[in-house]
């Protein structure tokens, strides 16, 4: 079974079909997904900035990250629930498309680095809980975590300018310009 | 008078430019979501610590001391990035509702932001990590939540809206 007719399968089921005929359901979800994803990438920045000692050099690593780590999951959460229902709106357009597959591919580098981070580096951080910056292994993962997670920002731009869905201004007799300027260059089409 | 605004924007050379430069436009918006991340996250750690409802291990004056800096610098890259973002494309935004709310909000968050600076500046006496405030300051810091939420959305809502 391959991922385009999982993607297809996907497509036609009710829910899917709801919301890639409703005009407010996308938007909404998009809307969620974009505030939910900001919160996620503030928030570790604030922690990985303390690993790399560039910011609240003054306070311990690991209060810094229990302030932190709950709204950088909570709003995760938020932003993988509300990015599934834009995903299955259109999934096989999703699932072929290049600038998504990669930030999926980026997604599970950010997940694997956090794991190496919390198990190897972390378990240890009694020991250089107030240095800054913190040792060379922990200052690499906060600085392999904001490039991920900068990644996955450009990576889901670019995915709304490669696939363009079916919202915004429709092109129109008034507004012709849209379907001439979609068909020279997707992205002068909004999103 | 905003039309003939668009107009004259999009006949200059550097409307021009950016919207023959195809990358200007997409680089700005994600430099402009980058921005939007650093003030969403300041904006509820200061006012969730305000609040009492998070962040209670630092005082309100460390709290706010440690993000304003970063959240004036995000308004400045966000100012910079939107600009970029207008004159490129200036009936999309100029006509647009969403975009008219998004500014009136912005003029009031940005209000809210600063007397909420003033008052944790004027407070020193709030050093305590227990400390909370009374609640006009907590109603400015319900109030610029909503706002730069607000903001948030409607921006997400010009592509959305004619």
């Amino acid at each position: 079974m391959s991922i385009v007719s999982i993607a297809t399968w996907i497509e036609a089921t009710g829910p899917a079909r709801a919301i890639a005929q409703s005009t407010w359901m996308f938007p909404a979800a998009e809307t969620v997904h974009v505030l939910a994803i900001a919160v996620v990438v503030g928030s570790i920045a604030v922690l990985d900035l303390r690993l790399l000692g560039v910011s609240w050099k003054s306070r311990p690593v690991t209060e810094v990250a229990r302030e932190v780590l709950p709204f950088t999951w909570t709003c995760f959460g938020i932003a993988a629930i509300a990015g599934s229902l834009m995903f299955v709106s259109a999934a096989v357009k999703y699932a072929t498309d290049l600038p998504f597959q990669l930030k999926m591919l980026l997604l599970l580098f950010a997940g694997a680095n956090m794991l190496i981070f919390h198990h190897f580096t972390y378990s240890g951080v009694e020991n250089w809980d107030h240095n800054a910056p913190s040792p060379r292994a922990a200052k690499v993962a906060a600085g392999l975590s904001l490039a991920f997670w900068v990644a996955v920002v450009v990576c889901g731009r670019m995915v709304s300018f490669t696939t363009q869905n079916d919202f915004g201004p429709p092109p129109s007799a008034s507004n012709p310009q849209a379907t001439i300027l979609a068909q020279l260059d997707p992205q002068a089409l909004p999103p | 008078m905003l039309e003939s605004l668009c107009a004259w924007i999009e006949k200059t050379p550097l409307s021009a430019g950016i919207q023959n430069a195809g990358w200007i436009i997409p680089v700005s918006q994600i430099v402009h979501i980058l921005g939007l991340a650093v003030i969403l996250f300041s904006a509820l750690s200061i006012d969730l610590r305000i609040l009492g409802v998070a962040g209670r291990r630092t005082s309100v004056p460390g709290m706010a001391a440690h993000f304003l800096p970063w959240m004036w610098g995000a308004v400045v890259l966000m100012a910079a990035t939107g600009t970029i973002l207008i004159i490129g494309e200036p009936r999309r935004d100029l006509l647009n509702p969403a975009f008219q709310t998004k500014m009136l909000l912005l003029v009031c968050a940005l209000l809210s932001t600063a007397a909420i600076q003033r008052v944790v500046r004027s407070t020193p006496s709030l050093g305590g990590p227990r400390d909370s405030l009374g609640w006009p300051v907590r109603t400015l810091a319900v109030l610029s939540l909503a706002l730069w939420f607000s903001i948030a959305i409607c921006g997400r809502l010009i592509a959305y809206v004619t």
